[in-house]
């Protein structure tokens, strides 16, 4: 099941509506949404539901016997090995088989969540949740279950040990982030599949401008896609008066590496540097200090971590080209403000608009090029592409049959412009226009939404959506 | 140090089309306006496109449920000509005789087979008190298909590209065949068909709803016409013409074959009489090439079929009377195309008279 296909229609009604008609009590509630989580779960595959279910009474058991002091690190390690082997049997088995397994839904979402719990636990950051309930509902809580956001545990089991109220600023909001999410997802992101697939399925054919122009157009659709959908789930946990952590910060706006992944996937990066990185530099062994090579580990993780079927090569690739930029972003970093130590001038520099045009492009520049072997068939396949686009091979228009064609749809052009003015409007300077907008009488402003569901209605076609992030 | 900062907790900005501070009565009004807006766009364009919206299985079988046809017209979305013939059959004989068609959009032979094992036989056999057939009028069956219908589709599911098929026999469903698909797969592309039928059903005079997706009702509304333009179309049907030839090698697969036969036998088995018709294929889509790879090999194999069964068997795939003109796209008729066909089928001269002129 997913929040963006048609089974929501009647799914998602039917859950808020039964939820706020039951007692505002944390348990009636928490029962309520532990039942349409596992319904949601067991949607995929019963196997699914029996592999959460295990996971979840594992940790809990885990958490409770961490809040005594016997065998603390052995309790850890079960954890660990737990949610670490299965991910990894269902990620990697297939591998030395030959045969590539399905991933059971949600795998490598919740067991992030449970994970990171089990760590604040070890730590002493948090008391274990002695209810198994609480623990159940925040394992499995079914809008982010599919693909995060990753919440930590003191962002969600506060909130599922409280009974939740119903607001109209929730309601509204909720509906909002739901909706505009849909629009990310099931609107531009299938769109701009027209720019992406023809190119990935066989690049050898394509001239250079195809390839920029696929290779960029897939970071587009990632985001719509993921973005749209983290958007999404957070609007429906909203209407259940839960609030999830943000997912995506506008990432197209960044300026450096460190900042882009700061706004990108934002809950799995702070879980890599929370429980990876940290440890690792700031620890008492070998690697203390050692803060590049903590960043280059960290994004080779994060490659595995995106390993799909049987390719892996291409993710531990971009996995490990992010960790090089993140580690020369690093000594960059460290240079440039010994210069401006040396030299105020620097400083200036670095507030110039060019300075930030150039590092804006650069960045941005860099994120599409490595979306190149995180999104190729093969390695072989990423590298004539690669060279394609760097004018090694190739002609340097579209090739026969070339997407550039498609920028010609009206449809895939106005799918384009929907993640430039999600940007947009965050800018502060357009800011203003925003709530302008929002400050319309109310029925003007329902007309708007009202034609805006007429549009989706006609132009996104039922069944037919892609989800990119579901496959990790 | 670099690294991932603290992000802050969630508060996305610029994300509801509702003011940031919201009252019940506002978040009404808003809602109350989105919803006449929908409605009022969705009314006007309803009136302005009222032939495009297609009949499914569902529609068949509600229509059988409510009538006692002389004949079931069951098969490809093309058997949705046999609604123009009903209709005219209704006019001419003040609703004494009528014809019962069931469209299977984008369905195989097997499709058809399970549609009428599990759809239509139960209304066949239907009985009043007196132990008799309720539909007593009942004597014939005509089975429309075409070489499409008997490509491979190694699980009944997917195409053989690996597609999974966009719609049945799940749009077919009742709820009880979903249930029991959902707790054997899990929630697929394929069931979720049943889902999509019944949020169209729940919807089943809003155009906005039942075109999902198929753009029709944007041409209708832009230029006024469901069809193409004719170089829209030549070029469309040049694109179709490649398809049938890259299909020879997945026409007449074994188990769509197999189904085709078990068609025969339910026919035999349930006391009517099949009619087998292979519907007319549009002549500028069919190469020689794909004339004698792809149509040929299907037509010869149903033929041979129907006479090892004793089955009436008849290949209108060259012979109608229809034209370029008539066909809303490849393999499809427009009103015009559907009319023309339905006057030709019951034209005495017609290969079925015998069923409708008794």
């Amino acid at each position: 099941m997913s929040l963006s296909e048609v089974e929501a229609v009647f799914f998602l009604p039917f859950v808020v509506l039964v939820y706020w008609l039951l007692p505002a009590r944390a348990s009636w509630q928490n029962v309520w949404l532990l039942a349409a989580s596992y319904v949601f779960c067991a949607s995929w595959h019963s196997t699914a539901l029996l592999l959460l279910l295990f996971g979840t009474l594992l940790d809990w058991l885990v958490g409770i016997g961490l809040a005594g002091k016997r065998a603390r690190q052995t309790l850890l390690a079960i954890s660990l090995i737990a949610n670490v082997g299965t991910l990894a049997w269902f990620k990697y088995a297939g591998l030395f088989t030959g045969t590539s397994w399905l991933l059971p839904i949600g795998l490598s979402f919740y067991s992030m969540q449970k994970l990171g719990y089990v760590f604040e636990v070890f730590y002493g950051r948090r008391e274990p949740t002695r209810s198994l309930l609480t623990f159940a509902t925040f394992s499995a809580f079914f809008p982010q279950l599919t693909a995060g956001p990753i919440s930590r545990a003191r962002e969600l089991l506060p909130q599922l040990e409280r009974a939740r109220r119903l607001s109209a600023d929730a309601v509204a909001s909720g509906a909002g982030a739901f909706l505009l999410g849909f629009v990310l997802k099931a609107y531009a992101a299938d769109r701009l599949s027209v720019l992406v697939d023809p190119v990935f399925d066989a690049p050898a054919g394509y001239g250079a401008a195809s390839c920029w122009l696929a290779a960029a157009a897939y970071a587009l659709q990632v985001f719509c896609d993921f973005g749209g959908y983290s958007l999404m789930a957070i609007g429906t946990g909203r209407l259940l008066g839960i609030e999830l952590p943000r997912n995506f910060d506008f990432p197209f706006l960044s300026r450096s590496l460190p900042e882009f992944w700061r706004r990108w996937h934002i809950t799995l990066n702070r879980w890599l540097f929370d429980y990876i990185y940290t440890p690792l530099v700031t620890g008492t062994g070998w690697f203390r200090g050692r803060f590049r090579l903590g960043l280059v580990i960290v994004f080779l993780v994060s490659g595995a971590w995106h390993v799909k079927g049987l390719a892996y090569g291409g993710f531990l690739v971009w996995g490990l080209l992010h960790g090089l930029g993140m580690a020369t972003q690093f000594t960059y970093d460290a240079r440039y403000r010994q210069l401006c130590r040396a030299d105020k001038r620097y400083v200036t520099l670095r507030r110039s608009t060019g300075y930030a045009l150039a590092a804006l492009l650069l960045t941005q520049l860099f994120f599409v090029v490595t979306m190149v072997p995180f999104h190729a068939h093969s390695l072989a396949d990423a590298g004539v592409m690669a060279r394609t686009m760097f004018g090694l091979r190739g002609g340097l228009g579209g090739g026969a049959g070339s997407n550039l064609a498609a920028l010609h749809r009206g449809q895939v052009l106005v799918a384009l412009l929907v993640p430039f003015v999600y940007h947009l409007l965050s800018l502060e300077r357009v800011r203003s226009l925003r709530t302008a907008l929002l400050r319309l009488p109310a029925p003007v402003r329902g007309v708007a939404l009202g034609l805006l569901i007429v549009y989706l209605l006609v132009y996104v076609p039922v069944g037919a959506s892609t989800f990119i992030y579901k496959n990790f | 140090m670099t690294g991932v900062p603290e992000a802050s907790p969630s508060s996305v900005k610029g994300e509801s089309p509702v003011a940031p501070s919201t009252s019940w009565t506002q978040l009404a009004i808003v809602a109350l306006a989105a919803a006449v807006t929908v409605v009022a766009v969705d009314r006007y364009a309803t009136r302005r496109c009222r032939d495009i919206v297609l009949s499914q299985v569902d529609d068949g079988v509600r229509l059988l449920e409510a009538t006692n046809p002389v004949a079931i017209a069951f098969g490809s979305s093309q058997a949705r000509s046999f609604e123009v013939v009903d209709a005219l059959l209704a006019e001419r004989t003040g609703g004494q005789t009528r014809v019962a068609t069931v469209a299977i959009e984008d369905g195989r032979i097997t499709t058809a087979a399970w549609v009428l094992e599990h759809r239509l036989a139960p209304l066949i056999e239907a009985t009043g008190k007196d132990g008799k057939r309720v539909r007593d009028q009942l004597r014939h069956v005509i089975f429309i298909t075409d070489w499409w219908d008997s490509i491979a589709s190694p699980d009944g599911r997917t195409t053989p590209h690996g597609i999974e098929s966009k719609n049945l026999p799940a749009r077919a469903w009742t709820l009880s065949d979903f249930i029991a698909d959902v707790r054997q797969n899990g929630l697929t592309d394929f069931n979720k068909n049943f889902v999509a039928a019944a949020w169209s059903n729940l919807f089943g005079d809003s155009v906005l709803v039942r075109d999902r997706g198929y753009g029709l009702m944007l041409r209708m509304l832009k230029e006024g016409r469901l069809e193409m333009s004719r170089a829209e179309h030549l070029e469309f049907i040049d694109q179709k013409r490649k398809g049938i030839e890259n299909n020879s090698k997945d026409v007449c697969a074994p188990q769509e074959m197999t189904a085709f036969a078990e068609i025969c036998d339910c026919c035999r088995d349930h006391g009517l009489k099949l009619t087998v018709v292979l519907y007319p294929a549009m002549v500028e889509t069919v190469s020689p090439l794909a004339r004698a790879t792809t149509l040929q090999p299907f037509a010869d194999a149903a033929a041979a079929l129907c006479k090892q069964r004793g089955v009436d068997f008849f290949d209108w795939t060259y012979s109608s009377p229809l034209q370029f003109e008539d066909f809303r796209d490849h393999a499809h008729l427009n009103p015009a195309g559907h009319r023309k066909l339905a006057e030709w089928v019951l034209s005495r001269e017609g290969d079925l008279a015998p069923l409708f002129h008794p």
